[in-house]
């Protein structure tokens, strides 16, 4: 009985997609880890709802910008690459700057010039650049689903957190008496910037303990 | 696992000019396919958040006519407005009879501008409630001017008296917290005091081109 030859690969393709998927959400966590897209990380999470808007938005541009540019990757030229993902990204999130309107005029009013912004957050470029243009769709549209719900997650704690703290509330839902004095700072980008600093320390300290428990 | 770099082989700049139009295009069609379908909501959407703010300022109101007024003064019926445009609206109960009006108004805030609503009663002359519909002011500061109770409580039932040519008697002003001495001035929001003397002055502006043009509107419905 003949050999196979040594140069088929004989690992399946579940480990690695599900490493694709995951990395994003823990490993490599955009907002936690990589500390990318501080801009609308930072200005629209004084509340859970507006945070959780704005990263289901991201999460749409980034599955279905990274999809398609997966799919043309062999026909847009390299050296006109950039502008093809920014038109195409721009066109994901016009569509959902439709959405938001569409479903909730507050919402996007609260969001303001972020959602349009979302062109230019440099989460979804990377992917696209260093993944979605170099792997096929599947991989690809993995690769942003983990990095988009990894940046919504960790937009949602965020926005908890400062909305908990400056408005003693949780989706608008109070939680607190009439007797708690919200804390306005929390509501302020220097609350923004403390608790993203207190949450970045405490992924630090358990990626740590984790890696000195593997040793 | 696909081929590293986007079609790298092809340089020229007519393969970038063809892949650039024809991805151009069809994100175009895309957009205004998704435009197409999203506008009706979104036109929905911003008449349900008008006509909720204008009937919590007039509980019995019922129905509601738009109004524009020209340079010369002149008054004209418009059939729906976004919330943001220089209309008012004439707002009637379930008999048909004016209640009053629901006019916004809008100016420069502290962060960008404000859009608000005020109801104003002609046959009282008095503003009888104010609602914020857009502002972009600091939260947990100057936002206060949507939700300071103190702060719209003063616009509840506020005296807006115009003398015989239809000119304001007296302006609003804008009084220090806790400092208010006469019925038309407003207390201004302590750490929210430019977002508050911006409110005032926006009704200020907005009472001198449409108040009189109301009242007239008013006497003629009631005659």
């Amino acid at each position: 009985m003949a050999h196979k030859p040594i140069n088929i690969p004989v690992v399946t393709a579940e480990p690695v997609d599900t490493d694709v998927f995951i990395k994003g959400l823990w490993r490599q966590n955009p907002i936690f880890v990589q500390v990318l897209g501080m801009c609308p990380t930072l200005a629209v999470t004084n509340s859970a709802i507006n945070a959780l808007t704005m990263g289901l938005a991201t999460l749409f541009v980034l599955v279905m910008s990274c999809g398609l540019v997966s799919l043309l990757r062999r026909v847009i030229p390299h050296h006109g690459r950039i502008a093809g993902f920014v038109l195409i990204v721009a066109t994901f999130v016009t569509i959902a700057d439709y959405a938001i309107q569409a479903v909730s005029l507050e919402v996007h009013k609260a969001l303001g010039a972020f959602v349009s912004l979302i062109v230019v957050n440099c989460i979804i470029l990377g992917r696209i650049e260093a993944f979605a243009a170099k792997n096929d769709l599947k991989p690809a549209v993995l690769d942003a689903l983990g990095m988009g719900l990894g940046f919504a997650a960790a937009l949602l704690v965020l926005g908890g957190v400062r909305e908990l703290l400056g408005s003693g509330s949780i989706f608008g839902a109070r939680l607190f008496g009439e007797s708690f004095a919200p804390w306005v700072v929390m509501l302020l980008p220097s609350g923004g910037f403390l608790v993203l600093g207190v949450l970045v320390l405490g992924v630090a300290w358990l990626k740590t303990g984790q890696a000195e428990e593997s040793k | 696992m696909g081929q590293a770099g986007t079609g790298a082989a092809r340089n020229g700049t007519g393969p970038l000019f063809r892949t650039l139009v024809g991805l151009g295009v069809v994100c175009s069609a895309l957009i205004a396919m998704v435009y197409d379908l999203t506008q009706p909501l979104i036109r929905q959407q911003r008449l349900e958040v008008l006509e909720e703010a204008i009937f919590s300022l007039w509980p019995q109101g019922r129905a509601m006519q738009s109004l524009r007024v020209d340079a010369a003064g002149e008054l004209s019926r418009v059939d729906a407005a976004a919330p943001t445009d220089d209309v008012a609206h004439a707002v009637y109960d379930a008999n048909q009879r004016l209640l009053g009006f629901a006019i916004i108004a809008s100016g420069m805030g502290y962060q960008d501008r404000i859009a608000l609503l005020y109801a104003y009663d002609a046959r009282e002359e008095q503003v009888k409630g104010i609602r914020v519909l857009e502002s972009r002011e600091t939260p947990g500061l100057g936002d206060r001017i949507g939700y300071d109770k103190r702060f719209t409580a003063s616009f509840a039932t506020l005296p807006i008296p115009l003398d015989d040519d239809g000119r304001l008697m007296n302006k609003l002003a804008a009084a220090k917290p806790g400092t208010r001495s006469q019925p038309w001035e407003i207390d201004t929001i302590s750490g929210a005091t430019i977002s508050s003397r911006a409110v005032v002055d926006i009704v200020n502006r907005s009472a001198a081109r449409w108040l009189s043009v109301l009242r007239e509107e008013s006497e003629k419905e009631s005659r």
